[in-house]
């Protein structure tokens, strides 16, 4: 549904979007994910037809991205990444105009998601909250139902209740056969509604992989408390992955010896166990130099 | 060709500042006009005959036209048309494009099925139509406080004229402005540029016609196409002189629309 061939995109700052290729089937939720600056946006923007490609070129339902973007966008809903609206319209103003401009005909959608999203689109834009905007980004983006989704960084914002819906909202639109291209620097904000996930650093695709290998590969942290600073010193000796200790605190990361690691817990005065996620962004760090590790 | 919801919610967004100036130079046409003296002008001109012609020219005396629409076209078409509309279209330009560009917004624009050619096309008619009713407002208030104050004295077909003139003239720099406005991603260099030109325009025109020496600078002013006195007094050079600055204005909101639907978008 969405290919992107050999796309390149180069600036005079160095940064840009280097050779570039992928691809996304119908009915399939892809996760694009890197640090920021890293080129997510710089490749949606090629996909919406903002950018005209140095070298390569991508198209979506077989239609060139740049040259028949009016054509494509018909069936595309596209959430930017920096939300800024017309400032002096009010929230359901806004709606209505993006509604006029798609000629759309049913507002059904879009009562909807106001609703699910818990929308209030009353108030002017320029007092809404960065969230609140948000909403209304993904109310405009979702409500002519699309058959295609271009999502960039769709959560940031959200609270985490307002996350869970967002979550529902892309499992809905999976369940209705929508291909879904998302961008995020989170790894747990696609963990739980991608198929696959592409990961750019610096302009470059580094790797493209299937949501169920890198969860099966996915580590674990734990942090312990111990009854006293001997016991964690103790149990550091046993050969596993310690990340930090301070006292009779130790944090640890368990991949695939979880049996052993409950084993081996039992034999000391442990007053508290807590598992800390370390969700994709673990898996992935092989992926990203350790400069950029602390990010 | 255009988008109908788009031109509307311009046109919402955007009334208030049309109205301000529209208030503006209806006050000020209707002020020039209450102004206006016939017996004054008259004697003045009276006056002026009986000196050597050396003289009066040497000292910029020239005779105006003692009727209203000469006084209309010295003093407000001569100078504060030059004014108002500039800012109004220096303001205007760059709200039609750049400003969404800059702040963002033109991303959701652009995410409806409406090409860039399409979405450029209404704000330049936006644009070139609230000039049009901006400038036939005031000529109306003109006309209708002329008919109040004196009636049958202002010609009022010439008047029209005058005023289309007006219009002519303000597509062609408005046109500079929306050029601009197209051309660049950020609000300040639309501003700085598109502004800066027409300000220009308007400097070197004052420059050139209070000093002799300096009268060739005219030259390098769009607004030197614009000529009140020749205007109503049906000169030869007028036709060619508006015909002028309406291709001027056609090649700059197409070259506009041109470019902006061809460059790339950092939005």
């Amino acid at each position: 549904m969405i290919k992107i061939e050999n796309l390149t995109k180069s600036y005079a700052t160095g940064k840009g979007i280097f050779n570039l290729s992928l691809s996304v089937d119908q009915g399939e939720v892809f996760g694009f994910l890197g640090p920021n600056g890293a080129g997510k946006t710089t490749t949606i923007r090629h996909l919406l037809g903002f950018l005209n490609p140095d070298t390569g070129k991508c198209s979506i339902d077989n239609m060139d991205c740049r040259r028949q973007s009016a054509e494509i966008q018909k069936f595309i809903g596209y959430l930017p990444g920096e939300i800024v609206f017309f400032d002096a319209m009010s929230g359901f103003e806004f709606l209505k105009l993006m509604a006029e401009m798609r000629k759309m005909k049913s507002s059904a959608k879009r009562d909807q998601l106001i609703e699910v999203l818990e929308l209030d689109c009353a108030g002017k834009i320029r007092r809404m909250s960065k969230g609140m905007k948000q909403k209304l980004g993904l109310v405009a983006a979702l409500m002519h139902d699309p058959a295609v989704l271009i999502l960039d960084e769709p959560a940031s914002g959200l609270d985490p209740l307002m996350h869970n819906r967002f979550i529902s909202i892309i499992r809905a639109e999976k369940k209705a056969g929508k291909t879904i291209f998302m961008s995020s620097h989170r790894f747990d904000e696609i963990e739980h509604t991608c198929d696959r996930a592409g990961i750019i650093r610096s302009g470059s695709l580094v790797a493209v992989e299937d949501i169920t290998i890198l969860r099966a590969g996915q580590r674990k942290k734990y942090t312990i408390t111990f009854a006293e600073n001997q016991a964690a010193t103790d149990f550091t000796q046993t050969g596993f992955e310690i990340i930090s200790k301070t006292e009779n605190v130790v944090d640890v990361v368990v991949q695939d010896n979880l049996d052993r690691f409950l084993a081996v817990l039992t034999n000391y005065p442990v007053t508290g166990l807590d598992s800390g996620q370390l969700g994709l962004e673990d898996v992935f760090m092989q992926y990203y130099g350790k400069d950029e590790s602390n990010d | 060709m255009i988008s109908l919801p788009l031109l509307r919610a311009t046109a919402k967004n955007n009334y208030i500042i049309w109205s301000i100036f529209a208030f503006i130079l209806a006050l000020y046409v209707s002020i020039i006009i209450s102004m206006f003296d016939p017996d004054t002008l008259r004697s003045m001109n009276a006056y002026l005959e009986t000196l050597p012609p050396q003289l009066v020219t040497a000292m910029h005396f020239e005779s105006t036209d003692p009727s209203l629409l000469g006084f209309l076209a010295a003093y407000f078409y001569g100078f504060l048309i030059l004014l108002f509309p500039l800012a109004y279209s220096i303001i205007m330009a760059d709200r039609m494009i750049a400003k969404y560009v800059d702040n963002g917004s033109m991303a959701f624009l652009l995410s409806t099925p409406n090409s860039r050619i399409k979405i450029a096309l209404t704000q330049a008619v936006f644009l070139l139509s609230s000039l049009l009713l901006l400038i036939g407002f005031v000529a109306l208030i003109g006309i209708v406080v002329s008919q109040a104050l004196f009636p049958n004295e202002l010609d009022i077909p010439r008047f029209i004229t005058l005023n289309l003139g007006a219009v002519l003239l303000y597509s062609a720099l408005s046109g500079i402005g929306f050029f601009t406005s197209c051309l660049f991603n950020e609000s300040k260099y639309s501003l700085a540029w598109g502004g800066g030109i027409l300000v220009a325009f308007l400097l070197i025109q004052m420059l050139a016609s209070t000093d002799e020496q300096l009268s060739n600078l005219k030259y390098l002013s769009l607004i030197t196409l614009f000529d009140p006195n020749e205007i109503i007094a049906g000169g030869g050079n007028v036709q060619s002189a508006l015909l002028a600055l309406g291709s001027i204005a056609l090649v700059l909101y197409s070259s506009g629309v041109y470019i902006f639907s061809k460059k790339d978008l950092h939005i």
